[in-house]
Formats: C-alpha cells, sequence, structure tokens
C-alpha cells in the first residue's frame, strides 16, 4: 500500500477552489523529468494502516460531530482529538498546510462574528459606522472564538482524510460507490499529471518560437496563452480517444465485469473503527435531533457544562476514541 | 494448421476520409509467426492491426467491406470487447494507454473486464509482473514511470490475458534506444517461450527484421511484399534501400549489376554478426574506402558557454563546470544515455531553463538578459512533440503565426515564408491541418513553424522519433543544407545512424560532463555503444567508416 | 462480505438521502431550531451522490467516458498553463464549453469530477462537495445553453459565463455563511466583501476566456463527441 499522499506543492487551496493557490512557478517544476527514479514510500503509519473504508467511516463521523457541535468546551475535546490523532498518526507536519489554512479563515471568523453579530449583553466596545452601529460584546467573542474553532476542527477533519487515504485508496473508495463514475474519476486521475507535462511542454514550445507568454500585462499575458489552451485542449481530446480505444481493446463494455478485491482481510482494530463511528454517528444524529446540540451564545452565553454530560455525547466520545486508541496502537498490524 | 487470423478482400475508409486505409488486403497469419509490419505513416499499418481487434470498424466507425476472423469470430459481428480475450494490442503512446493510476490495478483492468475470478485475477497480475520484470513496481504510481517502463506495463497488461495474438502497433517508437531493446527482447521471449503469434509494426527495421518469420510492407493501404526477410530484403535492394538494415544496404552495393545471385552469396545479411561471416564468405570483392568530399572550415561563434552547471535544484547537477563553443556550418550531434541531460542542456540555448552557475552567450548576448522570446530570433528549438506546436488550422497560418512575433515588416514576413516553404518542400500542404498530417510531414511543418525567422542556431530535440527511414533520409539532407548555408545545428539524438550520416560533430554526454567531442568520424569509430552498424563491421580494417556510403566495393583480382 | 461489498454503493446512497432528507424535513418543521450549516451540508453532499450514481447508472460508451475524464483533468491542468497568473482560474470556463457541447449529463460529470481531481492531488476539504455540486451545476446549464446541439453565439457564452462564475463563488462561500457566521446582513456583506478581488478576478477571467475562444472551443470539442459509429458494412465480395 502507497504511502498517504502528501501536497506536492505548497499549495493553500479553499472554498474558492484554489483562488489562493500559491502553485510553484511551473517551468521548474515540470520540467523536472521524474522518471526512472521512483521515491521510496514511507511506512503507512497510523490511521493510514487501516481499512480505507473503516478510515473514512472514522473521518466522516469526526467530520459529522464536528460540523455538529456548537458547545465550546466540546468543539475544543474535539479539535484537541483531532490534533492527537494526526499526531499520533505521525501526520502533524504533513497537515500544515491545512492548519495554515483553517488558521487564516479561522482568523477572518473570529474577527468579523463579534463585529457582526448582536444580541450579547457584556458589552466591550460600541461604535458607530454610518447607519450601522458595531457593538463587541463578550458573548460575541466567545461566538467568534468558537466559530473559528468549529472550522478548524472540520477543516482538520478533513486533513485526517487525506492523511489515512491517499488518492489510490480515495479512487478505490469512490469505484466502490459507482463504478463507471470511479472509472471518470480513475482516468481524470490518470491523465492529469500527463495534460499537466502537456501543458507545460506546450508552454515552452510556443515560447520557443516567439511568442511572449512572459511579459506585458496580465491581460495580456492572458490573452496570449490562449492558443495554448486551444492546443492543449486538442491534445486533450486526442488522448481521450486514444484511451478509450485502448479500454475497448482491453475488453471494456463486456456483459460481465467482475471485481478485483485485493484487499488485506479485516481486522478487529478495522471493525472497531468502522463500528465506533457509526455509533458516534448515530449518537450526534440522536443529540441533533433531539436538539440537545443546541447552545445559545445570547443573550447570555450557557453553561457550558451541563452538556457535557449528555448522553448522547459521551456515547459519540466513546465510538470515536476508544477505537482510535486503538488503531494507533504502535506494532502489528 | 488452420490458420489464427484471416483477412478476406478487407477495404475500409475513415469516416470523412478521402482515400481507403487499407485496400482489398487478403491474408492469412498462421500461428506461431512473427510478422514485421512495415511502410512509411499512412501506409496503412495501424488500421491493419486495428482491424485485427475490431477496433476497426466498432470503435472508428466508416465505410468496411470484405471480412475479417479471428479464431472463429467475424468482426463484423463481434465486438471488440468480444475479441480482447483473444488478440491484444500494445499501442503507440505509453502515456495515452492506461486508465488506471498504479501498475497492478492497470493490469488487473482488463481482467476485470473479461470477468476473471478475482484470485484467479490476483495470480495473472503477479505473473505477468514477473514475467517482464516489473515486480518491484507492482505498487508504483504509473505517473512516476518512463517511458520504457510504461509500455512494459501495456504488454504486462495485455498478455495477462493470455491473447492468441499479439498486437504491437509502434511500441518502441516513443523509446530510447535501451528501453527498445527491452521491449523487443520481451517480444521475442515471449514469442519463443509461449509460441504466440506475434504482429509487430515498427520502423526501427534494423533491429527487429532478424526476429521476424515473415514480413508485410504496406503502401497505399495495400500489400506491397509479403515474404520472408530474405525475400523482402532482395526486393527492398531494387527500389527502396532505406528500409534495408544499414548492413544489409552495403552488401546490396555488391549486387549492383548482378541479377539476384544464388542462395549463398545472393544472401544479406540482417545483423553485424551476420554480416562478419558473410564478409569471410565473399571472395570476389572486398570493401574499400571512397574519395571524401572536404568538410567545411568552421565558421563564427554561435553559441558560448562558459563554466556551466546545469541540474535542478536539490538534486545532484547534470553537467558540471563544461564549456562548449558552437560554430556556423557546424551540425552538432549531442548524444547519451537517457537522463544524462542532453534535453536539458539544449533547453539552456535559448534560456527556457536557468543554470545554476556559469553563462551563455547567445551571438554575443547573455541569454540570461533575454526572455525566451527573444532568443528565439536567434536560436530555434524544436522539441520532441511536433504537436505541441500547432495552434492553428492550417500550415500556412502557423508559419504566419511565428512570423506575426518577429519584429520586421510585411515584406520581409512574406519572404520569409515563401523561403521556408521552398526550403522544406511544404508547397502542397499550406492549407492542410497540421494536425492531420502524417509524422514526417509534421515534423517538417513544426520545424518550420520555428525557424522560419532564420535563425542563426537550430536546435532539434530528438527529430526522429517515429519516423519512417525514408523522412529520415530528407531530414538529413535539409539539415546538412542548413549548415552549408552558414546556421549551426544542432540535434539531440540517440539514433546513431541518423547521426553518422549527417553530423559533422559529436558531443557525447554522461557523468556530469562530456565524455567526448569531436568530429563525427573520430567520436563514433570504434566505439563500445555509439557506432554504427557499418562502423562495427569495418572499423578495423578501415577505420573512420561510418556508413555505406563511404563504401566502395572492390572487385578483387582473380 | 461479500454482498456487503456490492451493496456499498447502493447503501451509502441510501444513507446520504435519508440522512439529508431527515435533515431537511426537521427544517421544514422546526427552522428556528435547525443547524443551517450542516442540513445544507448533507443536502448538498446527497445531491451530489445522486447526481454521479445517476451518472454511473447509465451504460456510456468508453469514448464519451473517457472524453468527460480528459475534460475535467484539463480544466485542472489548465491551471498549469497560468500558473504564474493567479486568481485566473481556466476551470469554470472548460466545464462551460464542455456542457454546451455534450449536453447536461456529462457537463455535470465534468464540473463534479473537476473539483475531485483537483483536490485528490491537492488535497481535499469540506468545500468540496460545493464545488462539485457548483461547478456540476455550471456543467448542466451549459447543457440547456447547448440544448439541441446548437452552437451558441459568443455573447451568450460570455454573459453565461460571467454569470456562471459569479454563481459558483457565491455558492461556495454560502456554507460559510450559513455555518459559521451570525448569519445577518453585514455578516453576509462582509464575508462576499473579503472574496470579492478573488471573485471579479474569476468572473473577468472566464469572460475573457469564454469571449476570445469560447465558439472555437464548443466547435472542437462537439466534434470529438461520440461521433456517428454507424459502420457501413459494405456488400460481402465473396471470394
Amino acid at each position: 500500500m502507497s504511502a498517504p499522499a502528501t501536497p506536492a506543492l505548497p499549495v493553500v487551496t479553499g472554498p474558492h477552489g484554489g483562488a489562493r493557490d500559491a502553485v510553484a512557478e511551473y517551468p521548474v517544476a515540470a520540467a523536472r523529468p521524474r522518471r526512472g527514479r521512483l521515491r521510496v514510500a514511507p511506512v503507512a503509519r497510523g490511521l493510514a494502516r487501516r481499512q480505507p473504508l473503516a478510515a473514512a467511516a472514522f473521518v466522516a463521523a469526526v467530520a459529522f460531530a464536528a460540523m455538529v457541535v456548537v458547545n465550546p468546551v466540546q468543539v475544543a475535546v474535539l479539535l484537541a482529538f483531532i490534533l492527537a490523532v494526526l499526531a499520533l498518526s505521525g501526520h502533524l507536519r504533513d497537515s500544515l498546510p491545512y492548519v495554515r489554512i483553517a488558521m487564516a479563515v479561522g482568523l477572518f471568523l473570529a474577527v468579523l462574528n463579534p463585529l457582526f453579530s448582536r444580541g450579547g449583553l457584556d458589552v466591550l466596545w460600541e461604535t458607530d459606522l454610518g447607519p450601522m452601529t458595531i457593538t463587541v460584546t463578550v458573548q460575541g467573542m466567545v461566538f467568534g472564538i468558537t466559530t473559528a474553532m468549529r472550522l478548524t476542527a472540520v477543516i482538520l477533519a478533513f486533513a485526517l482524510l487525506n492523511v489515512a487515504l491517499d488518492p489510490d485508496d480515495q479512487l478505490g473508495l469512490l469505484s466502490r460507490f459507482s463504478f463507471r463514475s470511479g472509472l471518470v474519476l480513475s482516468l481524470a486521475s490518470r491523465l492529469f499529471p500527463v495534460l499537466s507535462n502537456d501543458a507545460a511542454r506546450i508552454a515552452d514550445a510556443q515560447r520557443s518560437r516567439g511568442l511572449e507568454l512572459d511579459r506585458g500585462t496580465r491581460r495580456q499575458r492572458a490573452g496570449a496563452r490562449v492558443p495554448l489552451l486551444s492546443a492543449l485542449l486538442t491534445r486533450s481530446l486526442e488522448r481521450a480517444l486514444d484511451v478509450a480505444a485502448a479500454m475497448e481493446a482491453r475488453g471494456y463494455g463486456a456483459a460481465r465485469r467482475s471485481r478485483w478485491l485485493h484487499r488485506r482481510p479485516w481486522r478487529a482494530a478495522d471493525a472497531a473503527l468502522a463500528g465506533g463511528a457509526a455509533l458516534a454517528a448515530v449518537a450526534v444524529l440522536a443529540g441533533l435531533l433531539a436538539g440537545q446540540t443546541a447552545y445559545s451564545f445570547y443573550p447570555l452565553l450557557d453553561d457550558p457544562r451541563p452538556q457535557l454530560l449528555d448522553a448522547w455525547w459521551l456515547v459519540a466520545l466513546a465510538g470515536l476514541v476508544v477505537p482510535a486508541g486503538i488503531a494507533l496502537r504502535r506494532g502489528r498490524r | 494448421m488452420t490458420s489464427i487470423a484471416r483477412l478476406e478482400h478487407v477495404t475500409y475508409t475513415y469516416p470523412g476520409a478521402p482515400h481507403a486505409a487499407l485496400c482489398d488486403v487478403s491474408l492469412a497469419i498462421e500461428p506461431a509467426e512473427v510478422i514485421l509490419v512495415l511502410g512509411g505513416s499512412g501506409s496503412g499499418k495501424s488500421t491493419l492491426l486495428r482491424a485485427l481487434n475490431g477496433l476497426v470498424p466498432h470503435f472508428h466507425g466508416g465505410t468496411f467491406a470484405g471480412r475479417v476472423t479471428v479464431d472463429e469470430f467475424d468482426t463484423r459481428t463481434a465486438r471488440p470487447s468480444d475479441l480482447a480475450r483473444r488478440v491484444g494490442l500494445v499501442f503507440q503512446d505509453p502515456e495515452s494507454q492506461a486508465v488506471m493510476t498504479t501498475v497492478e490495478r492497470e493490469i488487473a483492468f482488463g481482467l476485470e473486464n473479461l470477468g476473471v475470478e478475482s484470485t484467479a485475477i490476483t495470480r495473472l497480475v503477479e505473473e505477468a509482473l514477473i514475467s517482464l520484470g516489473l515486480s518491484r513496481l507492482r505498487h508504483a504510481p504509473l505517473k512516476e514511470l518512463s517511458g520504457g517502463e510504461l509500455q512494459k506495463v501495456a504488454l504486462a497488461a495485455v498478455i495477462a490475458a493470455q491473447p492468441h495474438l499479439l498486437l504491437l502497433d509502434e511500441p518502441t517508437s516513443q523509446l530510447d534506444p535501451v528501453s527498445s531493446e527491452e521491449l523487443l527482447a520481451a517480444i521475442r521471449r515471449l514469442s519463443e517461450d509461449t509460441g504466440a503469434t506475434i504482429m509487430l509494426a515498427e520502423h526501427r527495421v534494423e533491429r527487429c527484421l532478424h526476429l521476424a518469420t515473415r514480413v508485410l510492407f504496406l503502401e497505399d493501404g495495400a500489400v506491397a511484399v509479403d515474404a520472408t526477410p530474405q525475400d523482402f530484403a532482395r526486393w527492398a535492394v531494387a527500389g527502396h534501400r532505406e528500409l534495408l538494415p544499414p548492413v544489409a544496404r552495403l552488401f546490396a552495393k555488391r549486387l549492383n549489376g548482378q541479377a539476384a545471385a544464388h542462395a549463398e552469396r545472393g544472401r544479406l545479411p540482417m545483423t553485424v554478426k551476420d554480416a562478419r561471416h558473410m564478409l569471410d564468405l565473399v571472395e570476389d570483392a572486398a570493401p574499400r574506402r571512397r574519395a571524401a568530399s572536404a568538410g567545411t572550415e568552421p565558421g563564427d561563434v554561435v553559441l558560448e558557454v562558459r563554466r556551466l552547471t546545469v541540474g535542478y535544484e536539490g538534486d545532484e547537477p547534470l553537467l558540471e563546470d563544461v564549456d562548449l563553443r558552437l560554430h556556423r556550418g557546424e551540425l552538432v550531434a549531442l548524444m547519451g544515455e537517457n537522463g544524462a541531460g542532453k534535453s536539458t542542456l539544449v533547453r539552456h540555448f535559448n534560456g527556457l531553463l536557468a543554470p545554476l552557475r556559469g553563462e551563455l552567450r547567445l551571438l554575443g548576448r547573455d541569454v540570461g538578459d533575454l526572455s525566451v522570446a527573444e532568443a528565439a530570433l536567434s536560436c530555434a528549438l524544436l522539441g520532441q512533440n511536433p504537436n505541441d506546436y500547432f495552434v492553428r488550422d492550417t500550415v500556412a497560418e502557423e508559419i504566419d503565426f511565428t512570423l506575426a512575433q518577429l519584429p520586421v515588416d510585411d515584406r520581409r514576413r512574406r519572404e520569409l515564408a515563401e523561403r521556408i516553404v521552398r526550403e522544406l518542400d511544404l508547397t502542397g500542404l499550406l492549407e492542410r491541418d497540421p494536425r492531420a498530417l502524417s509524422g514526417g510531414e509534421r515534423t517538417r511543418v513544426a520545424l518550420a513553424a520555428v525557424t522560419c525567422g532564420d535563425p542563426a542556431l537550430v536546435v532539434l530535440d530528438e527529430p526522429t522519433r517515429g519516423m519512417d527511414p525514408a523522412h529520415k533520409f530528407e531530414l538529413a539532407a535539409t539539415l546538412r543544407r542548413w549548415t552549408r548555408d552558414g546556421r549551426c545545428v544542432v540535434v539531440v539524438t540517440h539514433d546513431v545512424e541518423f547521426a553518422a550520416r549527417c553530423a559533422s560533430r559529436v558531443i557525447v554526454l554522461g557523468d556530469g560532463s562530456f565524455l567526448a567531442d569531436g568530429p563525427t568520424a573520430e567520436v563514433l569509430n570504434g566505439s563500445l555503444f555509439f557506432s554504427t552498424q557499418v562502423n562495427r563491421l569495418l572499423h578495423h580494417a578501415l577505420p573512420g567508416i561510418l556508413h555505406e556510403d563511404e563504401v566502395a566495393w572492390e572487385v578483387s583480382p582473380q | 462480505m461479500r454482498a456487503l461489498h456490492l451493496d456499498l454503493g447502493r447503501l451509502t446512497l441510501l444513507a446520504l438521502v435519508g440522512l439529508a432528507a431527515i435533515l431537511a424535513a426537521w427544517a421544514t418543521l422546526d427552522p428556528g431550531a435547525v443547524d443551517w450549516g450542516t442540513v445544507s451540508f448533507a443536502l448538498v453532499l446527497a445531491l451530489v451522490g445522486l447526481g454521479i450514481a445517476a451518472y454511473g447508472a447509465r451504460a456510456t460508451a468508453a469514448s464519451e467516458l473517457s472524453l468527460v475524464a480528459a475534460l475535467a483533468a484539463l480544466a485542472t491542468a489548465s491551471r498549469v498553463l497560468f500558473a504564474s497568473l493567479p486568481n485566473v482560474k481556466p476551470v469554470t470556463f472548460v466545464v462551460l464549453v464542455s456542457g454546451v457541447a455534450l449536453g447536461s449529463g456529462p457537463g455535470f460529470m465534468v464540473g463534479a469530477t473537476s473539483a475531485l481531481v483537483s483536490n485528490l492531488f491537492f488535497g481535499q476539504g469540506p468545500w468540496t462537495p460545493w464545488q462539485m455540486l457548483a461547478w456540476g451545476a455550471v456543467g448542466a446549464a451549459g447543457g440547456l445553453i447547448g440544448r439541441g446541439g446548437r452552437l451558441p453565439r459568443r455573447w451568450e457564452l460570455v454573459v453565461a459565463g460571467g454569470l456562471l462564475a459569479l454563481a459558483f463563488d457565491w455558492f461556495v462561500t454560502l456554507w460559510m455563511f450559513l455555518a459559521y457566521t451570525a448569519r445577518s446582513w453585514p455578516a453576509f456583506v462582509a464575508l462576499y466583501a473579503q472574496g470579492l478581488p478573488f471573485d471579479l478576478a474569476h468572473v473577468a477571467a472566464t469572460c475573457l476566456f469564454a469571449g476570445l475562444f469560447g465558439v472555437q472551443a464548443v466547435t472542437i470539442v462537439a466534434r470529438f463527441r461520440v461521433r456517428t459509429r454507424v459502420t457501413f458494412v459494405g456488400l460481402e465480395d465473396a471470394p
């Protein structure tokens, strides 16, 4: 099983699908021929050694809990738990990009919410801004910090997903969900690095014939790349046809299809993980529907302590923490 | 012995195509044959192979007449997925064949399609990996494999299904010589160990003619020759010498003027080993050196490189502290094993890559000060894939597109356009879509697009990949003409025969420096790896001889 | 265990849709108490799952599958071309063109797959389902524009591109607003304002591409669409 993938470039994605990309200048990255020198895959640790399905269920339960829970103390506990799992899996450093973006967005939320929410009674600071009145209250601040923590917890839960499941595992899971869609995804994942290299080569080729791509205004530079986009489009469609011919030549479309099951057999740790996740998810859902997850910040902060003893919370914690402890135990699988 | 496959009067036209791709082809393929399919680009080799596994006509559409039977299946009624059990096809482009992201999944994909049971798949995947020496790559992601490894994976995936008929469509055309040899060796092993019937379409005649039991030569969609390799060679002597291996061409010169002699003395050698054996047998003539034409004096310096260190950040440098001077009138062949840094080096000439240390001066100006587009006025670089250059719909527009970037007036632009069209013989192709052209034509058009601005230095990176022999000869002639006109041409190539034919100077890269740098006749003479067939045969007797044009047979006095 | 594997897909889809239904019902019955962040996430996830399962249920030919995959890969890989121009994202443009040329179903798939592939390589996040649905919708909308195989005019593509890019940005920010703010108007304005430079760049880039290259791109992709695979098998010439 190959190691969990880490983002190869110092990328910071975000809700806008990469609007905040910090992709390294491509010619250096793409021109390097990564040929014939296989990187030695590091040994999978912690969560990555579990069955992908179990690990995915676990992460889903954690993310679900992180989304639902509002009580500041409960949120803090969850966040600490996620960080602990990341650390014990040895992937805290790999998840730094996620931490960074979580902190960036979280900071924004921690500032935004106190400024623009109302209803708290303990006023810290008040000012008038045109038609609006800005009131910063203690309740607002706690709300802001709590939402920042909640978002961080969710983002880090997804970091956990990327750490526990390498792209190959993710593809495998998705193809069990739907074979053809999984095949499309697999094909797209296969073609993406190929087309990226094509893109870099096409850009270099056009530069070599005198097309100026690197100087001028942004609009000029963007416009100069349109013919490249056209060439890349045609290239990718040609590749699509070649791949389709190869698929048919390998028998795709025949009536009866089998599936190669070559997973390791499920161990107790895997079952515990999956079972605990299911239990936790059900507990959280029950708590949500019963209204017990609610916590109000306004007009006064609720006492966070009673909710810590709620049945749903305790069951959910047990369902998450215990199997995680088993799963992260060092030693034999 | 019943045939494995049979074609009967097959005529096929691709949809929208003006001419038929296959014209009235009739063939029978017997078990355990190794058939070499030769022919220029567009002659129908690929179509012939695809007709045998059902892609033609079911995948491509078009008009199909005649009948193709494989085992008991008629391809009119059987779809490619039915035939996949019996026929395997390995395609030309290593990057566009794979569907999955790791090696073992890729091999398993075909087996899953055929409904093979899971435990059987595990075993077949394992055995396919072992038989092609890919075991250590089992979990490797495909994006990290080299072209040669990818083609081996493709072959493994195909043989895992244990087909009766194995088809290979120019599988080595995108590969370097070492990987090609490995692949061809694997194919030969398959043939010998399993008795599989193999049909191989190839351009590199000298590498596979001796493997074949039968040769098919296609011309304009019809089978022009269907014979044993020896009979094919005798036919080729008459009008298609470029299809012969160099040693065969050498011995063919001896047959000039004679009728096809009887068996032993009329035989043509396919390998150097054959040729050496025959040299001993030949009593009535011996090879002699022909008077060589005087070389041209090199002109002004076009590119000067000082203390250059080349490589990628964080890795071992590919070249350290090298000096180089390139002059007008030189045709330099840059050779070296894969990964030695040849392509990386030449990309410094026009500024695509920046050196780690050192400086380059192009016509006196520091390359670091120029943008790539500015450097392109003096240094044209043609990459390995001509398709990367095509952004317009016709050849004429491509040339105009490049010329539009030049800081010259319209009259000069027209002059340059006419000149390049003349030089590269593109008059008939001006209104065609560059992507629809054959391999050799595409390289010519891409070359025109890059050099129409009349640069002093022209660099070509592996221009002969996948090129048929006739076009190679043409390209060699064009490049020599350009050097005579005063340009400097650098060709990065693995093709020693091609380099021997047109280069005046050879540089061999390796181990961080230039292992050799000198006139072609010196560097390629007596070399262990970088030498031509003719040189291997004759370098003791006639040192410095590289190809058969330099040799004449002198009839010994009886 | 075998049976479980076979039904995993349907099981997951059922669970997703079930969860979304429960939450949606709860939201309508008791809007005050509901956690909009969770409900919206579940809804989006269920819709995406349904869309993907629906596409996968069709028996599509290899050439359409690989075309969709290649366009999705292209959408992400084209970012390489614009690496030195941050915020110029051609993804929305490519997805739109795919939808126009291939139809709503494949267009949705191109959009959803683009989001998945790009996040497969650059890291999944909670915004993944939102991007998948949003870009999927862009592709589906493209299908409506190109309905019946018509070739749209340039201005249609520019306007559609701009509006869809705007809608995309609005949609993916929506979850943040619903889940992590006090859901007041000022918060709404502030949240969207901070994303404005990126949104504007996105809209500008999409309109630029659509204007310079849109119609041509649709023509190119349409040409590669599953060709008429009608084989006119001629009369057999019996030997």
